[in-house]
C-alpha cells in the first residue's frame, strides 16, 4: 500500500472538531495554566469527552479506534492552543495506552487500558532516572521477585502527568549487569504501597504538564502487573518511544503552527517605517521559512503515522519526523520572538510562551542527538560499514 | 417524538471576504465554510432533549450545493440520527420564501413535532426560513429562543429574548417551529466516536424533481427577492479611544457598556 497524504473525510473532521475545541476551550486557558503550573484536569476531562484520551485504542477497549494520522492531527491542534495539554494527552495515548494495547494481557487491558483510554484515569511513563536519560539501558531502579510480587526500588524523574496520574508504567531492572536484557516493565498504581511523588519539576516550558519525581521505596507490585515478559522491558520502552515520537512531532507542529500564526498576525498589524512589517522582505523571508519548514515537518509526521499504521517497523520514519518537526518548531518559535521584537520577550505575548514550550520537543522522548543516532543506524544497516 | 434541525453552511468568519465582480455577493473561491453558528445551538437544544429521552430522533436538513453536505456530516458526527440534503443547481439564488417551500416539500410525511433552526444565518442574516416554514405548515412559531422546555407531548414553552435582557415566555402547541439565539446552551463538539459512527448514518439527497417542485416557481431564476448590491461598511468616524491608567479605562468602559447595552 502506497503512502497517500490526502486526508480522508474523517481525518478532516477530526481536525475540524479538535480545532474548534482547542480554540474555544483550551486556548483561552493556556496562558493562565502556564503561569499557575496547575495540572489541566478540566482540559483532560473535556478531551476525554471527545475521545482524545485513547485515540488509537480499539473501541472494544474504550478507545476511539482511529488511525495514527488522525492522532497526529489531533495532537497538533491541541498543542497549537496549549502545548502542556498536548503532551499530557500524548503521554496517555502513546506512552501509556500504546504499550498496554500491544504487550498487555487481556486482564491488564480490561483493568488498565479501558479506563485510561476512556480518560477516566490518567497514565504516565517512568523511564528516565537522575543518572540515566539517553542511555536508558543504564537505569538502576531494581525489581526483585518475592513470591507473587515484585519489589521495586529507585527514583524516576521528569515524569510527565506524574502529579495527577493514577497509573504508571515503570521500567526497572531484574539485574543491572544484564544491561538492557534485564529491564522489565511494570504497571504500578499510585496507591501501591511504597510509591510516592517527589517535588514537582520547575520547568522552563510546558509548565502545566505535571512533571514530577517518582520515588519507589520497596514498592510492592503484584506479579500479574509485569507488562510483557521479564527482560522484555527495553524492547517495550523503545517500541513505545517510536510511537511517542510521532506524538511529540505532532506537538512540535502545533507549537510551530501557533508561532507562525502569531507572527503572521503581528507582522500584519505592527507598523514600522510607515507600513506593516509584513511588507518588509526581512520579515517575509522569516515567515516563508517558518511556513515551509512546518509544512515539510507535517508531511514527515503524516508519513511516520502512516508507517505506524501500515509497516512492521517505523523507527526511521518516527525519528525523522520527531527530529525535523522539533527543530523546525524551535526555529519557528525563535523567529517568532524575533519578529515580535521586544514584545516577543514579554509574557503578555503568546510567542514568549511558545518559545519556552518549543525547546522541550528537542529533548524529551529522545533528544535530537538520539534521533540522529537512530536515523544513522537505520540508514547504515546492511552495508559493509 | 421526531425532531428536525434546519442547518446552513456559511463562510467561516476568519475567511478572506472580497466582493465578487458584480458586487452582489462575496468571492467564494478563497472561502472556507462551516456550520452556521446559530444552528449549532439549535442542534444542541435537540440533542439535549434526545439525551433526556424526550425526543426520539433528530434529523438535520440543509438546502445547498454539494459542499454543504459537510455540515450535515458535522451534525451526524455531533449526534443527529440522519440527514436530508436538498441539492439542486436551480436553487442557487432562490429567495427565502421559495426555500421554505422547498423545505416543506422535503419533510412532507415525516411528521416532525419539533422543528428548530438558528435565529438567522451568519452570511445573509435574513432570519426568515423558520417563520416562513411555520406559516407554510400552518404551525405556530417563536423566534430568538433563550430557553426551551417540553411541557408534555403537546406543548413547548419557549423563553424569547427581548430588548434589555427581558424574556417573553410563550407556550406553543406542537408541532411548532422555533428559532434559537446563540447562548441558549453550550453546544457539544463532535467526538471521535461520533465521527466514526457518522460514517454509517444516512444522508438522503433530494432534487427538485424528487419533491415534485418546478424550478420555474422556486428556483433562483424565479426569485421575487433579488440582491441588488452588497457593500462593505463605510469607514466609521465614531470611534473613541479611552486614555489614562488601565483601571480608569476599565471603569469607564464598564460604565459605557452598561449605559449602551444594559448587559452588565
Amino acid at each position: 500500500m502506497a503512502f497517500d497524504c490526502t486526508l480522508s473525510r474523517e481525518q478532516e473532521m477530526v481536525r475540524e472538531t479538535v480545532r474548534a475545541f482547542a480554540e474555544d476551550v483550551l486556548k483561552p486557558r493556556a496562558a493562565a495554566l502556564d503561569r499557575t503550573r496547575e495540572f489541566p484536569h478540566d482540559n483532560y476531562r473535556r478531551a476525554a469527552a471527545l475521545n482524545l484520551t485513547g485515540m488509537m485504542v480499539p473501541e472494544a477497549y474504550g478507545g476511539a479506534g482511529f488511525d495514527a494520522v488522525s492522532y497526529v492531527i489531533a495532537i497538533e491542534e491541541v498543542s497549537r492552543a496549549c502545548a502542556s495539554t498536548g503532551v499530557v494527552l500524548s503521554v496517555n495515548n502513546s506512552l501509556f495506552c500504546g504499550p498496554i494495547l500491544k504487550y498487555g494481557s487481556e486482564e491488564q487491558k480490561r483493568r488498565y487500558l479501558v479506563p485510561h483510554a476512556r480518560g477516566e484515569r490518567i497514565g504516565a511513563y517512568c523511564l528516565t532516572e537522575p543518572g540515566s536519560g539517553s542511555d536508558a539501558a543504564a537505569l538502576r531502579t531494581s525489581a526483585v521477585r518475592r513470591g507473587d510480587r515484585y519489589v521495586l526500588s529507585g527514583n524516576k524523574v521528569f515524569v510527565t502527568n506524574g502529579v495527577a496520574a493514577h497509573t504508571f508504567i515503570v521500567y526497572a531492572t531484574i539485574d543491572a549487569k544484564l544491561r538492557h536484557r534485564g529491564i522489565s516493565a511494570f504497571i504500578v498504581e499510585r496507591d501501591f504501597p511504597g510509591l510516592r511523588t517527589g517535588k514537582p519539576e520547575h520547568k522552563m516550558g510546558i509548565t502545566a504538564s505535571g512533571s514530577v519525581e517518582i520515588v519507589l521505596e520497596a514498592c510492592e507490585v503484584p506479579a500479574g502487573n509485569l507488562l510483557g515478559a521479564e527482560g522484555e522491558g527495553f524492547k517495550i520502552a523503545m517500541n513505545t518511544l517510536d510511537g511517542g515520537r510521532i506524538g511529540i512531532a505532532a506537538q512540535a507542529l502545533g507549537i510551530g503552527a501557533a508561532a507562525l500564526e502569531e507572527s503572521l498576525a503581528y507582522s500584519r498589524s505592527r507598523q514600522a517605517f510607515g507600513a506593516p512589517i509584513a511588507q518588509l522582505q526581512a520579515i517575509q523571508w522569516k515567515l516563508a521559512d517558518m511556513a515551509t519548514e512546518l509544512e515539510a515537518a507535517r508531511l514527515l509526521a503524516y508519513r511516520a503515522a502512516w508507517a505506524r499504521d501500515h509497516l512492521e517497523r517505523y523507527s526511521l520514519e518516527a525519528s525523522m519526523a520527531k527530529l525535523f518537526a522539533s527543530e523546525a518548531c524551535m526555529r519557528a518559535a525563535k523567529e517568532g520572538v524575533q519578529i515580535h521584537g521586544g514584545y516577543g520577550y514579554i509574557n503578555e505575548y503568546t510567542v514568549e510562551r511558545l518559545f519556552r514550550d518549543a525547546k522541550i520537543t528537542e529533548i524529551y522522548e529522545g533528544t535530537s542527538e538520539i534521533q540522529r543516532l537512530v536515523i544513522a543506524k537505520e540508514i547504515l544497516k546492511g552495508g559493509p560499514a | 417524538m421526531k425532531s428536525l434541525v434546519l442547518v446552513k453552511q456559511v463562510p467561516s468568519a476568519d475567511s478572506p471576504f472580497r466582493l465578487n465582480s458584480s458586487g452582489t455577493w462575496i468571492e467564494e473561491g478563497n472561502l472556507t465554510f462551516g456550520l452556521n453558528d446559530y444552528d449549532r445551538y439549535a442542534l444542541e437544544a435537540l440533542l439535549k432533549l434526545k439525551d433526556a429521552g424526550k425526543v426520539a430522533e433528530v434529523v438535520a436538513l440543509t438546502v445547498g450545493p454539494e459542499r454543504a453536505a459537510t455540515v450535515l456530516r458535522t451534525c451526524l458526527a455531533t449526534g443527529a440520527d440522519r440527514a436530508i440534503h436538498v441539492k439542486d443547481a436551480a436553487l442557487e439564488g432562490s429567495d427565502p420564501l421559495s426555500l421554505a417551500k422547498v423545505i416543506k416539500a422535503a419533510i412532507q410525511g415525516e411528521g416532525f413535532s419539533l422543528i428548530m433552526a438558528g435565529l438567522q444565518a451568519d452570511d445573509d442574516n435574513y432570519g426568515q426560513i423558520g417563520p416562513l416554514l411555520a406559516r407554510l405548515l400552518d404551525r405556530p412559531s417563536a423566534t430568538a429562543a433563550m430557553g426551551l422546555e417540553l411541557r408534555d407531548g403537546t406543548t413547548v414553552r419557549v423563553e424569547r429574548e427581548m430588548e434589555n435582557n427581558r424574556l417573553l415566555v410563550v407556550d406553543l402547541t406542537l408541532p411548532a417551529v422555533i428559532t434559537v439565539q446563540t447562548g441558549i446552551n453550550e453546544p457539544r463538539y463532535a467526538s471521535l466516536k461520533g465521527i466514526m459512527a457518522a460514517k454509517k448514518k444516512e444522508i438522503r439527497t433530494v432534487a427538485l424533481k424528487d419533491l415534485g417542485l418546478d424550478a420555474a416557481e422556486v428556483g433562483g431564476r424565479a426569485a421575487r427577492l433579488r440582491t441588488v448590491r452588497l457593500a462593505s461598511p463605510p469607514k466609521g468616524k465614531g470611534a473613541e479611544i479611552l486614555k489614562g491608567p488601565a483601571d480608569e479605562i476599565a471603569r469607564e468602559l464598564v460604565k459605557r457598556i452598561r449605559e449602551k447595552t444594559g448587559v452588565i
